[in-house]
């Protein structure tokens, strides 16, 4: 066996096992706990191969090591979908692809997976420091590459080259994200099957209170013109309208039937077109995985700047087709004013106040009760939030277990629970009453960005409130969360209810941030993140076409561009093809020089580079001690090369033929 | 004649011990008929090299202890009233030697300093209005501390010019260093000292080392070197045309010694770093000898391809 010709640098060496640690960082939430604990032990390994520990593996152990490892994948691939699957996979191609680097190619390959590997955390993650964090990383994988042909051993001259060549090629970067024709991708990001915080399709008792003790961003608002107040910020994402005794569903389960047969015809739009009545905004809305967008009733896309596939259904919910798959940015309208379907027919009206009697009979018996006593729809709606506001019912999101979800034991026995509790509880009642409700799912209020001058509205926001059928004024809002917490509708959570959210979530950073002490920084640090989503993350292709019209006027066209940027790569394209052929006519008319040249690229792709420093007898010397074969036709190209550049200055057949024969040998050594 | 540069070198490193590369950079520096400087610690035998070195060549030899108060008449000779002839004789100095070991030049006032070094360029002195032909051939090996050493001035960068090369010796390896300590005094060494050859000898050696063939693409990378020097960008004295014809020269008398008949790069980079490292650092080099790091010189070899000079 010969020796191994293919010796990385020392410094190469170190920043492999630190992408290595480092480059899966951005992935941890992905990855599982038993992937990573496979990534630690491979890591810790090839440590000891680099100190030398233990030697390099055979070949039966590395092909061993890949098997255990599919083998592994295929056992946990149901649980972990598609995408995390994929990933899974690339990432363990990531760590074991050091274990066999033979040649100069695998070194690229490596480079290439881990940048790839590095990139990937993009799917989940878009936010501007998520985005820092991954640059500093890719900064690590420069300098990964760059220490292999810098010959550079020290780390901080590497660093700074890197950091150097990173921002020269900033500006570049920056003109084609702007100016590069964005082309839709051609496949679809499958779906990720983890554990998104947000709302989700149906509403059992407990679910907002567990989505109330998140932190994390849902959407940010930028109202133009007025902003309404706080009491009018019913953010509407889907409408609730089947009860099955414990669980609100949509009335419709599937996302395609709603979208064929319950959209609002475009005729039907019926909001009032006085301009001056209407709030307009711009919702940029985070990933959600679920297609509902948000919007304040009775709202609209705006006509001017419509978002593509947004469906408008005829309970004024919007639906956008693909789902959130990213942070999407829409304009809206909204009448706060107008009045929701003045006219529904009487089975979707029947429907509303089918409720299963036997499953929370209590409360049935109540509304029955409530029905015989009053006449008046709104007296007896007024009745109940006087009984919820005089009685002792508590809001918190610390309800009392309320065993089965059972309706009929919170609203006699417990008393105490949140908005979902006092939405669900006065929906049923008023079904059982007669009057047909149906419950809305949302968020509520948000928090003004005074610096950025925008509404942040987090998932702890998630909020949960009826609609009640009124003759001749449609669907009417009643909150009753307001009959229980007025503060909670009128200036978002109180101090006992923050107390209690900072009490059951587990610690987490972004929660340290939002205490009392860094509000001003949080206020500076949200509005970069802000700026970030709606210019970065949301250029899309018809907000590059806007940007470029606006600079180039009317007349652009993307064909224009496109040919440009063709034409621009073509002039590029020929200048490299022009000097190549000049190099190859010289090389041509200089055998010799040829395959001198031949010789030293043969040696570099086996990671042998002669120094201009150093001399042939010195390099020869190296050679010896890694193979004296390829050291020996090394010697006699570079002494047939010397004798004909430096003697002769011409060169004879035979000393050709000798060259060529020995480039081949060097060539055909591994 | 190859025999004899062989066993020039070979007697040269019985005394000085482990320094192949600078024994070999010595003698070439005499064979291109250029002038010496070695700078090293004191007791590096820097002296020893010199000495051994005339007395391998077969030449006169004399050595100049340089002081501060050392006077240009105490090198190149005074002259005397002569009582009987009632006219003045000159009398020679010790600068009328085939080799002058100006040792510790960097200690002798500029004054003297630059007395030598007109010497050196002119290979004559005039004294009196009379000019004195140096003896054929003349070589000056000089020694210099490091420049943090006390009581030094410096040569100024037109007079580091008229050094071919120069060179430091060293600290010895493990076994040179058990050898040096080994044997025995330096005079007893010096005493068995022959002369290898005689200065005819000499003299059509430095003939034949003039006539190795230098073709043009090396003269390229010669030009391209001195070219990088001149950029500007690595901040170093720019090398002149005659920083040029030394480096041929030396290139020329390296390739004579490992008996070839033409100049390779290769010998242009084994010369190099001896004979431009003190032109490229000029008089601003202060501190200690770096024997780690050749430093500007190879900074300049690692841009230059040899074979592709120009690109």
């Amino acid at each position: 066996m010969n020796k191994q010709l293919f010796l990385l640098p020392k410094s190469t060496q170190v920043l492999i096992l630190t992408v290595l640690s480092v480059n899966l960082l951005p992935l941890l939430s992905t990855l599982s706990l038993w992937f990573l604990a496979i990534c630690a032990i491979v890591v810790l390994w090839q440590w000891a191969i680099f100190k030398q520990l233990v030697g390099a593996p055979r070949a039966w152990m590395k092909a061993l090591i890949a098997l255990c490892g599919c083998v592994l994948l295929i056992a946990f691939g149901k649980s972990l979908g598609l995408l995390a699957g994929m990933i899974h996979l690339l990432c363990l191609s990531f760590i074991l692809k050091p274990l066999e680097l033979r040649r100069r190619a695998d070194f690229y390959q490596f480079v290439v997976l881990s940048f790839l590997v590095t990139t990937t955390a993009f799917i989940f993650e878009q936010s501007i420091y998520f985005a820092m964090l991954v640059g500093a990383i890719l900064l690590l994988n420069i300098m990964l590459l760059l220490s292999y042909f810098y010959r550079e051993s020290r780390l901080q001259p590497l660093a700074t080259y890197s950091t150097k060549l990173l921002l020269q090629s900033m500006p570049i970067a920056i003109a084609l994200f702007v100016l590069f024709p964005k082309i839709s991708p051609f496949w679809q990001v499958p779906q990720a099957k983890s554990s998104q915080t947000g709302l989700s399709d149906s509403l059992t008792i407990g679910d907002l209170s567990k989505l109330a003790l998140s932190n994390e961003l849902a959407f940010r608002v930028e109202f133009e013109g007025t902003t309404p107040s706080y009491q009018q910020l019913y953010w509407r994402a889907m409408v609730l309208e089947k009860f099955d005794g414990k669980t609100w569903q949509r009335k419709r389960a599937r996302i395609d039937d709603v979208i064929n047969y319950a959209q609002v015809p475009a005729n039907r739009h019926n909001i009032s077109t006085s301009a001056e009545k209407l709030v307009r905004y711009q919702i940029i809305q985070e990933t959600s995985f679920k297609p509902w967008l948000l919007v304040l009733d009775l709202g609209q896309p705006d006509r001017d700047n419509p978002l593509k596939d947004v469906i408008v259904l005829n309970d004024y919910s919007l639906v956008l087709k693909d789902g959130v798959n990213k942070p999407v940015a829409y304009k809206l309208a909204s009448d706060l004013n107008a009045r929701l379907n003045l006219y529904e027919s009487n089975v979707d009206l029947r429907f509303n106040t089918s409720i299963d009697a036997s499953s929370n009979p209590r409360l049935y018996e109540y509304g029955q009760t409530l029905k015989e006593n009053f006449k008046g729809q709104s007296e007896l709606i007024a009745q109940v939030l006087q009984t919820i506001r005089r009685q002792n019912y508590r809001y918190t999101l610390e309800p009392p277990p309320i065993p089965d979800h059972s309706l009929d034991s919170f609203f006699f026995d417990t008393k105490a629970g949140f908005c979902e509790h006092y939405a669900s509880s006065f929906t049923y009642l008023m079904r059982a009453a007669g009057i047909p409700a149906r419950v809305v799912l949302g968020y509520m209020g948000g928090s003004y960005n005074s610096q950025g001058q925008y509404f942040r509205v987090l998932q702890r926001e998630a909020h949960a409130w009826v609609e009640v059928w009124f003759d001749q004024r449609g669907w009417v809002r009643v909150d009753p969360t307001a009959a229980v917490d007025p503060s909670r509708v009128s200036q978002g959570f109180s101090s006992q209810l923050l107390q209690e959210q900072t009490a059951l979530a587990s610690f987490s950073f972004s929660q340290w941030m939002s205490g009392q002490m860094f509000d001003q920084l949080r206020y500076y640090v949200d509005m970069l993140d802000y700026q970030w989503t709606k210019a970065v993350i949301n250029y899309s292709s018809l907000a590059q076409f806007n940007l470029l019209t606006s600079w180039f006027g009317q007349q652009f066209k993307l064909m224009a561009t496109l040919s440009i940027f063709v034409t621009l790569l073509v002039v590029v394209f020929l200048y490299f093809a022009v000097k190549w052929l000049q190099s190859v006519k010289t090389r041509e008319s200089n055998p010799h020089v040829k395959y001198y040249e031949l010789m030293l690229k043969g040696l570099a792709k086996k990671g042998i580079y002669k120094t201009n420093e150093e001399t042939d007898a010195e390099f020869i010397r190296k050679l010896k001690e890694i193979d004296t074969n390829i050291a020996m036709h090394v010697a006699l190209v570079i002494r047939c090369f010397n004798k004909a550049f430096y003697q002769h200055m011409k060169v004879s057949k035979q000393d050709i033929i000798k060259m060529r024969q020995a480039v081949r040998q060097i060539n055909k050594t591994p | 004649m190859q025999q004899v540069t062989e066993k020039i070198i070979e007697q040269i490193e019985q005394v000085v011990i482990g320094k192949h590369q600078q024994v070999k950079l010595a003698l070439a520096c005499i064979l291109a008929k250029g002038h010496l400087l070695i700078e090293d610690l004191p007791g590096m035998g820097k002296t020893t090299l010199a000495h051994v070195l005339a007395s391998t060549l077969g030449l006169s030899y004399q050595r100049v202890q340089f002081t501060s108060d050392l006077l240009p008449a105490d090198v190149i000779g005074v002259s005397i009233f002569n009582q009987n002839e009632h006219s003045f004789t000159f009398h020679q100095g010790p600068l009328f030697n085939q080799v002058v070991l100006a040792d510790e030049i960097n200690r002798a006032s500029p004054k003297t300093q630059s007395a030598l070094l007109e010497a050196m360029e002119e290979h004559r002195v005039s004294v009196d209005g009379q000019t004195y032909s140096l003896p054929d051939p003349f070589f000056v090996i000089a020694t210099q501390n490091p420049m943090f050493h006390a009581g030094t001035y410096p040569l100024p960068e037109s007079q580091l010019d008229r050094f071919m090369m120069k060179i430091s010796l060293g600290f010895p390896d493990r076994v040179a260093e058990r050898k040096i300590l080994q044997n025995d005094s330096n005079n007893a060494m010096f005493e068995r000292i022959s002369a290898c050859i005689d200065t005819d000898t000499l003299k059509s050696m430095q003939q034949q080392s003039s006539q190795v063939f230098v073709s043009d693409s090396l003269l390229d990378y010669v030009i391209a070197l001195c070219e990088k020097s001149r950029l500007g960008e690595l901040q170093v004295n720019p090398l002149s045309p005659r920083a040029g014809k030394a480096i041929v020269a030396a290139a020329k008398s390296w390739a004579f010694i490992h008996q070839r008949d033409h100049v390779q790069p290769d010998d242009v980079k084994s010369v190099f770093s001896a004979v431009c490292e003190h032109r490229l650092l000029g008089s601003r080099h202060v501190g200690a000898v770096d024997y780690q790091h050749a430093g500007l010189s190879s900074k300049i070899l690692e841009q230059v391809v040899s074979h592709d000079p120009f690109n």
